[in-house]
């Protein structure tokens, strides 16, 4: 079991910090989503939101595309390939996890 | 954990159904289907326009269905994506696409075919599509999660079976039934959108954030 709980070690931080797993959850559903959905459905605050996006598409897992809809400028984020297999394989990890140690009984 | 990511997950593809707004155009298609077999059933059996209706079902249905879709993407832009944001959702699959066209062409060919052949099984009619209507909405219902999908999956059950066991079978029965539907999705659709509107106020005018 301590190999179980240590492998939790190995799991991908940017990913599992909490206000970007929200962030992955969410885009994982869909093919896009701007930065006000993002904004209500997270609760988390313009300025982090924003600090939290620019990590993500440092790290290659985030592409964010400035556009307009009309006269409205738009932010608009979509997973990218490589993000969207990160967060497969996060969940993979997690789901391993659970199963081995709490469903166990451990 | 697990669970967190499958909340927002699930809330996410719940996102489309929060105005109401598919509902209100389906309770459209859904009465103006009503008008159809209710046209059908008043007009002489072998008249010309008749013949065509008939003949058109499959047309007339596949593209209600598509214009529907438009309008709702339509009316989302102007309502729902610039009070609580803006979504794209991934295209289906070919495969997807294929197996909902060809349960579509199933259902319309199906109609045909009864009305065309076999008289007797129009008094069925009713509770025939009420099944097939309830069997998508419990389908629907229970991917997305939504509780009112599997009230309107009742709804379409008890109208089809109550109409066909009360001797209202045939054409207007039909009629009545997409009209009941019909009424029943703007109801469920209107007071939805109520409930959105009340909780996402209308947008201030700010340039975007990030």
């Amino acid at each position: 079991m301590s190999r179980d709980i240590q492998g939790l070690a190995e799991v991908n931080r940017l990913i599992h910090e909490p206000a970007r797993l929200m962030i992955f959850a969410i885009l994982s559903a869909v093919e896009s989503a701007d930065f006000l959905y993002l904004h209500q459905e997270t609760g988390l605050s313009r300025g982090n939101l924003s600090s939290h996006l620019s990590k993500l598409e440092e790290a290659g897992y985030l592409r964010i595309v400035k556009t307009y809809r009309g006269k409205i400028p738009l932010t608009v984020c979509q997973l990218t390939e490589t993000g969207r297999k990160a967060f497969e394989d996060y969940r993979r990890q997690i789901k391993r996890f659970v199963e081995n140690t709490f469903e166990t009984g451990g | 954990m697990k669970d967190n990511i499958n909340y927002h997950v699930q809330k996410t593809r719940q996102y489309w159904h929060i105005d109401g707004l598919a509902e209100l155009v389906a309770g459209g298609i859904f009465l103006f289907l009503g008008a159809y077999f209710f046209a059908l059933s008043a007009l002489p059996p072998n008249s010309l326009l008749n013949t065509l209706l008939q003949a058109g079902f499959a047309l007339i249905f596949i593209g209600s269905l598509l214009l529907g879709k438009r309008l709702v993407t339509a009316i989302k832009i102007r309502l729902t994506f610039p009070r609580t944001g803006f979504v794209t959702y991934r295209p289906p699959t070919t495969r997807s696409r294929w197996i909902s066209a060809g349960l579509a062409l199933f259902m319309a060919a199906l109609v045909v075919a009864l009305m065309s052949t076999a008289p007797a099984s129009l008094e069925w009619m009713p509770a025939i599509t009420g099944l097939i209507v309830a069997a998508g909405w419990l389908i629907f219902a229970s991917r997305v999660g939504l509780p009112r999908f599997f009230l309107l999956a009742i709804a379409s059950l008890a109208f089809g079976i109550g109409l066909s066991l009360s001797g209202l079978g045939d054409l207007l029965g039909l009629a009545i039934y997409y009209a009941s539907m019909g009424f029943t999705l703007l109801l469920s659709g209107g007071l939805t959108l109520r409930s959105y509107l009340k909780q996402a106020p209308a947008p201030q005018e700010e340039s975007d954030e990030s």
